[in-house]
């Protein structure tokens, strides 16, 4: 290569250095690159590069640029070109080894046909009209033996591709079948959010970190399940932001972190409610803010628990403008004033202390008292001492972080999925909420509370493709299909229970075979069909009476928007799919096709796989409603477009509207109708204040402390207790997207190949463990082999382990056969899909450990 | 005279056997089988050889955090003995003991076998021997493994002129040998008197070259401050030392096999001499190895803890092997009894030999079993901890990172091992079946 | 000019992000990485060290230091090792005559040999017939020397060439580009303006094992947590 090209003037190199800084990111070097691409100049291969998305369940979304030769990708590099440069350069370790997935051994080929008992026997190559028809005719015969609902379908996030999911909720939809929603499915739906907001879940974009003057994380590990946007935190705390990490383990981001606050597991509670107890009783609250936004002023019956609704109340009536799924309830501030729940406009001498008597229009007087009042009686017990008693953490460092969190300029709390997948998850949610709400940190830059698990959130309307015409669906939530039907469900179960599953983008034989339940039903027989379409050989396809081979975001055009960052970006085809591979969509169609000819209209018959789902996105971005106006197809091709929201320049903070220009709560959480989540809160209201019957009865009225397994594992037998003595949590790891890249050779060879569980080092030497050692976690459930690391960051009494290996690393056994599917009651109180359901809880599960063998 | 010596020449040459018995008649037998054996031994050794290049090194059992073993090892062992050689004939010259001057020839040949062996078992080390000749093309004169080259090459031409210039009478008055048609024209008394004047000079100017092959190899290691262990001024040194013990003993083994039992005695004085060289070189070099343990140790650093747990830990067998056989040598060649018999001679040779290729093995365990980026991490309260390494393979069950490789020749490594063995087998052996190489007494 | 690199301990997150760019684009095979993240003082990546609740988890990345005084270059018989015009110490793939001198000498452990055939390795990891992952073609510097392959030649070593297939266009390396944590930097180390020359002046910059004399042109910046 010639002289001109070694020699880098110092112009060059000065754009290229400062591309990497903080702000621009890699966006100057890109630039550079594409350049250098382009120019076919001697010495360079004729290489292309193509601009998708990488996106699996971690919804990470990053934008990549896929270095094409001869339709192989050789190389994958961020793109980096998202508009606001911070957000550069999006991925990680997964995204740029993809390669290793497209082409690796155990890429699928062909369809397959199981032609004997799955799970057993070797599946069997088979054309795809072999495949499509047989799949076809058995789904017809499961749905007119058992009825249509009794097929269930599992798709995984929606917003990690609009369209192909789409497709799949659109053939469902048709055809009757049963919707299984991923969030709860996945645990990933943190109930607090409903219950105490009415949305289904919110979050600050991760560029809004930076304006927290304190974050308080919560067993969230950012940076190891957040890769691209943790820089932000790092950012926020250098830029002079607190940060203080809740959690039971030693994490990358409690090493980050200003403070880590050791404490016991699904202890947050406890916790948030100490913290709490101290910002009420020394007045650190927001005294205006809370009589604004949250029921907090609203009256309660002191016998029944009831809140006292305007209509019962002696000379109050319920204003007429008061829809159906709202509810008028009543204040006092020397008179009782009938809670608007359209507006947010209460006066500010509104009673939040003391008692009253309240004059019934039955004649009857009743005592009253406000929420305010109860939730300070009933925070009296979380004194520091009962805190440190249940949490493990010092009543000096409880009343230290209370004040700092209280004086916080802009507090941000963040709330981690592994610590909400436990059994009293929604409980430690509504706790944690008090923090920002009592000190008036909702709705503003840099402040409130957010859940960065899998990010569901729907970022604009889908009716048009999701649901054809507006058909009913039949959603039935995942943990009915493993716990079985309960008397207290909301949701519709089929009534010939679930018969078939269609899969795609899951792996639920490891990641949702709860106490084995899945394989056992297979077994058994009870499901008579498992269809899984995906890109490679999985625990599940290998379960599977028919794998119909999918394709990688490298092969297919998809449009994808998740929640983490606010861009609305496409997957564009880099190469051709390999071998027989397809899209879903063109799976689907011919599938639906065959299942009933009138189905093929729906799906763009006689277009291209590519061309059809382009048309697909052009319909969506135009009846996308307003967070997507304007924005179109040829916009997308040359690049990310952030999308809109009511906020100022459609930055993504939760609540804005409803703080800065009081509107009532709950914003609408897409694809619901405002009046299904509405009836969540009422009020109109943040509520802390849940009066219907399950939360009475099982004590939960008000944010409480609940210690783990006793309403479980012990419920479930009272002999774990004494039998199983360590807590199994599954956490996530750096090197696989849950189950995805458990086969990725470097991320193997990164680990030595080894799943391993993370010990305390005490309960090691009890053990008799050593680094290294092959050791057993086990229950009644299940047995799981792995590799010990012995880790003085972990805590007593906790077998981590780092979730997603497939069966084929554990011998065999899948890592979920330890874990239960308990379902809370609360959780049933309403049922929207994947906003008001049960949630799986992960981490509610013991199990004892031995060791095995010697390290070798 | 020479003609009567012939026969006796050849029955000597009889006792040329590796158990050391002396067969019933003096015949050429014996030592065709010896000859015969090297032949096979050699022909095992490239047939390894052959498979190591149609396989790459990954036959061996070295890997990137252990990326020299038992070829670079043996090789150090071989340049070690092909010293003697020159440095008994020259002491011959400078401290003029006539009583060994019955052994330069042997000595002579000694270390040009030893030579060529050390030469020929660099090649397999090499990732592209196809390449070799890039050490002439593009010398990188910085690198002691050119100087080492450049001495390696020179040494060998030196000992052979020496083997060959005290050759050149008996060629002349047989009318043999090779390079010596200039001899045609010229009285055996004038050849007697060139061999003789050049005998003397080349080992004189062989004393040094013998100093610079050692200096220079060791300094290959000496050089390089990664690695503790190498990175000491007295390796050089110590390399003589070790060199002249394990050289001389070379020298006195070829000897004793030559003049076989019966002429024991006629050179008992001579044997004597070279076993003291032997045992007063072992002192030298059991002074420098406590020198340098003491410098290692007295200070306490952290890396001298690690290398003190390999040697007497880890690696405290090899260790014992590399200083107890020597030591007992060296007492056992002081003391009357060592000294003494042909077997006692033989036995403590072979003990030294055993010994110093311990010696040899051992540059390399301590120096690649302690990672030369090893940090230490107060504010954790650890005082060491070695970066993981890069295994170099990726192989079911086995981490691609590691701290420290148990490194034990492979299979493959062993056989290849044998090349030189063969190779110094193979010279003197033929050497001693054509030519005459311990003169008579009269 | 010479180019030179500081990674900001305090920004790395140890997601080993780089390590896996730098082995894809620069086609590493199998068990082979010229860029390796691992937790100082831990037995496995991201486990705490320490001791009653005095933890810490620190994240070192470790590539070719690229030193101006480079033992690997001046042990390297042959010259198969060099240091080009901008202060790049480079493998000519092409002369190297596989001694391994160059692993011994290097107090970083960067050096990689290739012990057997790399498409032999990858063969058995069992990707698709004939893929090869990593920039495609061969790149020579302007001597024509070998300086990217591929696939390596067996018996040859090899490391980090601060990706010279890039950042001999004007480009960043992949580790620098990838890192997601923006937490590695790179430019002129002669040239006082630049953000790498800026970044060593304001923020007490350290070299590994300076004591040895290699005088690399990595630079780390310590983390700054513990000072705040
Ligand atoms: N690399 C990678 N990133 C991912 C994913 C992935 O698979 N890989 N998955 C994505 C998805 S879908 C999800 S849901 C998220 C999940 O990501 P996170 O919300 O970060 O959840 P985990 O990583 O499982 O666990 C985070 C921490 O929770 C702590 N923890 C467990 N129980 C408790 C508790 O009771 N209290 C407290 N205070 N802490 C507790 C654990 O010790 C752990 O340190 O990650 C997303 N990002
Ligand atoms: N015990 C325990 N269990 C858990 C968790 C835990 O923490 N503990 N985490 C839970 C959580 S939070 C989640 S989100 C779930 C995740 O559970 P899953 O989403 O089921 O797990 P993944 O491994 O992400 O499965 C994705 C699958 O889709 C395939 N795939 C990827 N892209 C495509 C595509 O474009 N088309 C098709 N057809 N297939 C594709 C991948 O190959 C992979 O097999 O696991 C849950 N399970
Ligand atoms: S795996 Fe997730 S985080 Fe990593 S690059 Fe892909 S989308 Fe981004
Ligand atoms: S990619 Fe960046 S953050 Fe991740 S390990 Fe490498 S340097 Fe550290
Ligand atoms: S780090 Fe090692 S390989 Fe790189 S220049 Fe320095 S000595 Fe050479
Ligand atoms: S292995 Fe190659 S690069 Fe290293 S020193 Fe030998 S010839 Fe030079
Ligand atoms: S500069 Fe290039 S070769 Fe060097 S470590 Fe970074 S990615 Fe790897
Ligand atoms: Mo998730």
């Amino acid at each position: 290569m010639g002289k001109s090209k070694m020699k880098l003037s110092r112009r060059q190199f000065l754009k290229a250095a400062t591309a990497t800084g903080v702000l621009l990111g890699g966006g100057g070097a890109v630039a550079l690159t594409q350049k250098a691409y382009a120019s076919g100049e001697v010495g360079v291969p004729n290489l292309k590069t193509v601009r998708t998305t990488c996106s699996p369940n971690c919804t990470g979304a990053c934008g990549m640029n896929a270095v094409v030769e001869n339709d192989q990708i050789k190389s994958i590099i961020q793109a980096a070109d998202y508009p606001d440069p911070e957000y550069n350069p999006r991925g990680c370790l997964k995204g740029l080894s993809m390669m290793n997935l497209i082409y690796g051994p155990d890429r699928l080929k062909t369809p397959l046909i199981q032609k004997g008992k799955a799970g057993k026997d070797e599946l069997q190559e088979a054309s795809w009209n072999e495949a499509l028809d047989f799949t076809a005719q058995r789904l017809k015969e499961i749905a007119e033996k058992y009825g249509p609902e009794s097929i269930g379908v599992a798709f995984q996030v929606g917003g990690t591709g609009y369209v192909h999911k789409g497709a799949f909720s659109r053939l469902a939809t048709l055809a009757g079948w049963s919707l299984h929603h991923a969030y709860d499915q996945n645990g990933d739906l943190p109930m607090f959010w409903p219950m105490t907001f009415g949305v289904q879940s919110e979050e600050l974009e991760p560029a809004e970190w930076l304006n927290s003057s304190y974050v308080a994380v919560f067993g969230s590990n950012i940076m190891a399940t957040r890769l691209p946007d943790a820089h932000f935190l790092v950012e926020a705390r250098n830029k002079g932001a607190k940060m203080v990490v809740f959690d039971p383990n030693y994490s990358p981001t409690a090493a980050k972190a200003d403070e880590w606050v050791q404490i016991n597991g699904s202890s947050d509670a406890a916790v948030g409610l100490g913290i709490a107890k101290i910002i009420v009783e020394e007045n650190l609250y927001k005294a205006d803010f809370i009589r604004t936004f949250t029921d907090l002023p609203i009256l309660i019956r002191t016998d029944n628990g009831k809140r006292i609704k305007a209509d019962e109340v002696q000379g109050l009536v319920k204003p007429a403008d008061v829809p159906t799924y709202r509810e008028a309830y009543v204040v006092y501030n020397g008179q009782f004033i009938i809670v608007n729940p359209e507006k947010l406009d209460l006066p500010l001498d509104t009673l939040l202390e003391g008692e009253v008597e309240v004059p019934l229009k039955t004649g009857e007087t009743v005592k009253a008292k406000p929420t305010f009042q109860l939730l300070k009686e009933s925070l009296a017990k979380y004194t520091p001492e009962y805190v440190q008693q249940e949490s493990g953490i010092k009543p000096e460092t409880l009343k230290k972080v209370a004040h700092e969190m209280a004086t916080a300029k802009a507090l941000h709390v963040i709330y981690g999925a592994s610590n909400y997948q436990w059994y009293h998850g929604d409980l430690k949610g509504r706790a944690l909420a008090l923090l920002p709400v009592l000190t008036g940190n909702i709705g503003k830059p840099g402040t409130g509370i957010s859940t960065y698990a899998g990010q569901y959130r729907i970022r604009f309307k889908l009716a048009e493709w999701w649901t054809p015409e507006g058909r009913a669906q039949n959603w039935v939530p995942f943990l009915y299909v493993l716990n079985g039907p309960t008397k207290t469900m909301k949701a519709k179960w089929p009534k010939n229970g679930i018969k078939a599953l269609v899969l795609g983008w899951g792996n639920p034989f490891d990641q949702h075979n709860m106490a084995n339940k899945l394989r056992d039903m297979v077994d058994k027989g009870d499901l008579e069909l498992i269809v899984t379409m995906d890109f490679q050989k999985t625990t599940t396809t290998e379960y599977s009476h028919v794998v119909l081979p999918a394709v990688s975001w490298y092969e297919k055009t998809e449009m994808v928007a998740t929640p983490v960052h606010p861009f609305l970006q496409l997957q564009q085809p880099a190469i051709k799919p390999l071998y027989e591979g397809k899209s879903e969509l063109w799976i689907i169609r011919e599938l639906a096709k065959r299942y009933n000819p009138d189905f093929e209209k729906y799906f763009y018959p006689g277009l291209d796989e590519n061309q059809a789902a382009e048309k697909v996105i052009e319909l969506l971005l135009q009846t996308g409603g307003p967070n997507v106006a304007g924005i179109t197809l040829e916009q997308l091709k040359k690049g990310p477009v952030r999308l809109k929201s009511t906020v100022p320049g459609n930055r993504q903070i939760p609540f804005y509207d409803q703080i800065q220009n009081k509107k009532p709560f709950p914003p609408v959480s897409l694809p619901a109708k405002i009046e299904q989540t509405a009836q969540f809160v009422k009020s109109g209201r943040i509520e802390f204040y849940k009066d219907e019957d399950a939360f009475l009865q099982a004590g939960e009225a008000l944010p409480t402390h609940k210690p783990p397994f006793v309403e479980s594992e012990y419920a479930l037998n009272p002999q774990a207790k004494e039998k199983y003595t360590f807590a199994y949590i599954t956490r996530n790891a750096i090197y696989r997207v849950h189950s995805t890249h458990s086969n990725n050779v470097w991320m193997n060879e990164l680990q030595d190949g080894k799943p391993r569980v993370w010990l305390n080092p005490q309960d090691a030497a009890e053990k008799g463990i050593k680094e290294g050692d092959t050791v057993e976690l086990y229950n009644d459930r299940g047995t799981l082999t792995v590799f010990a690391v012995v880790d003085p960051g972990v805590g007593r009494k906790v077998a981590v382990f780092e979730e997603g290996w497939w069966a084929r690393y554990l011998k065999g056994q899948s890592y979920n056969s330890l874990t239960y599917p308990f379902i809370k009651p609360t959780n049933e109180v309403y049922f929207v899909p994947g906003i008001w359901a049960p949630n799986t809880a992960w981490n509610e599960c013991l199990c004892d450990v031995r060791k095995v063998g010697d390290a070798q | 005279m020479r003609v009567d010596s012939q026969p006796a020449a050849f029955s000597n040459i009889g006792a040329v056997n590796p158990l050391g018995l002396r067969p019933k008649n003096l015949t050429e037998k014996p030592l065709n089988k010896v000859i015969g054996i090297s032949i096979i031994a050699i022909l095992i050794s490239l047939s390894a050889w052959g498979y190591q290049l149609s396989q790459g090194l990954i036959v061996t059992n070295m890997r990137n955090p252990f990326s020299w073993g038992l070829y670079i090892a043996t090789f150090a062992f071989f340049v070690g003995i092909a010293a003697g050689g020159l440095i008994v004939s020259s002491s011959v010259y400078l401290f003029d003991l006539e009583k060994l001057k019955p052994f330069t020839r042997i000595a002579s040949l000694s270390a040009f076998a030893s030579v060529l062996a050390a030469g020929a078992m660099i090649l397999p080390d090499m990732g592209r021997i196809d390449r070799i000749l890039n050490i002439f093309f593009h010398p990188n004169f910085r690198s002691p493994l050119v100087w080492d080259v450049m001495v390696i090459s020179a040494y060998m031409v030196v000992t052979f002129l020496s083997v060959y210039v005290q050759l050149l009478p008996d060629w002349k008055s047989e009318g043999r040998g090779f390079f010596n048609g200039w001899t045609k024209s010229r009285s055996l008394e004038e050849v007697q008197k060139f061999s003789k004047k050049w005998s003397k000079r080349i080992s004189l100017i062989g004393l040094p070259f013998a100093i610079l092959l050692h200096t220079v190899t060791a300094l290959i290691f000496a050089t390089q401050a990664s690695r503790g262990w190498w990175n000491t001024a007295i390796l050089p040194p110590d390399f003589i030392a070790v060199a002249i013990a394990s050289g001389t003993a070379l020298v006195m083994l070829i000897g004793l096999l030559v003049a076989g039992k019966e002429r024991f005695t006629e050179y008992n004085d001579a044997f004597k001499i070279l076993a003291s060289i032997v045992a007063g070189a072992l002192v030298v070099h059991f002074f420098f190895v406590f020198v340098d343990l003491v410098i290692h140790g007295w200070w306490g650093k952290q890396e001298a803890h690690e290398l003190f747990s390999l040697l007497f830990g880890r690696y405290s067998l090899v260790y014992a092997t590399e200083l107890l056989l020597p030591g007992f040598t060296m007492f056992y060649f002081f003391s009357a009894r060592g000294k003494r018999s042909y077997q006692s001679l033989i036995f403590g040779s072979v003990l030294l030999f055993s010994g110093v290729f311990a010696h040899r093995m051992m540059l390399m365990f301590p120096a690649f079993n302690a990672i030369p980026l090893t940090l230490s991490l107060p504010a954790a309260g650890i005082e060491s901890w070695a970066y993981p390494i890069s295994v170099g393979q990726l192989r079911d069950g086995m981490p691609s990172f590691v701290t420290s490789w148990s490194y034990v020749p492979s299979l493959v490594e062993g056989l290849l091992a044998i090349l030189p063995f063969g190779i110094v087998t193979f010279v003197v052996s033929l050497a001693l079946k054509l030519y005459a190489f311990l003169p008579e007494k009269h | 000019m010479r180019l030179g690199m500081v990674i900001d301990l305090d920004k790395c997150i140890g997601c080993r992000t780089c390590t896996v760019s730098c082995k894809s684009h620069n086609a590493q095979p199998p068990g082979i990485w010229w860029n390796r993240v691992f937790t100082p003082g831990s037995e496995f990546h991201q486990a705490a060290v320490g001791n009653d609740g005095h933890l810490q988890m620190n994240f070192l990345p470790v590539s070719c230091q690229m030193c101006d005084n480079a033992p690997c270059e001046k042990v390297c018989p042959v010259g198969a090792t060099y240091t080009d015009e901008r202060g790049v110490v480079l493998v000519d793939y092409d002369r190297c005559i596989g001694c391994r001198y160059c692993l011994a000498a290097c107090p970083y452990n960067v050096r990689q040999f290739n012990w057997e055939d790399p498409k032999k390795a990858k063969a058995r990891v069992g990707y698709e017939q004939g893929y090869e992952y990593g920039y495609p073609t061969d790149v020579r510097d302007k001597e024509g020397q070998l300086v990217y392959t591929p696939s390596r030649p067996v018996g040859v070593v090899e490391k980090c060439t601060f990706c010279f297939q890039y950042t001999s266009k004007g480009e960043l390396p992949a580790c620098v580009r990838s890192c997601p944590a923006k937490a590695r930097f790179f430019g002129d180390l002669d040239d006082p303006e630049s953000e790498v020359s800026r970044l060593i002046r304001e923020r007490q910059a350290i070299r590994l094992k300076e004591e040895l004399g290699t005088q690399p042109k990595v630079y780390y910046l310590p983390a700054s947590k513990p000072n705040r």
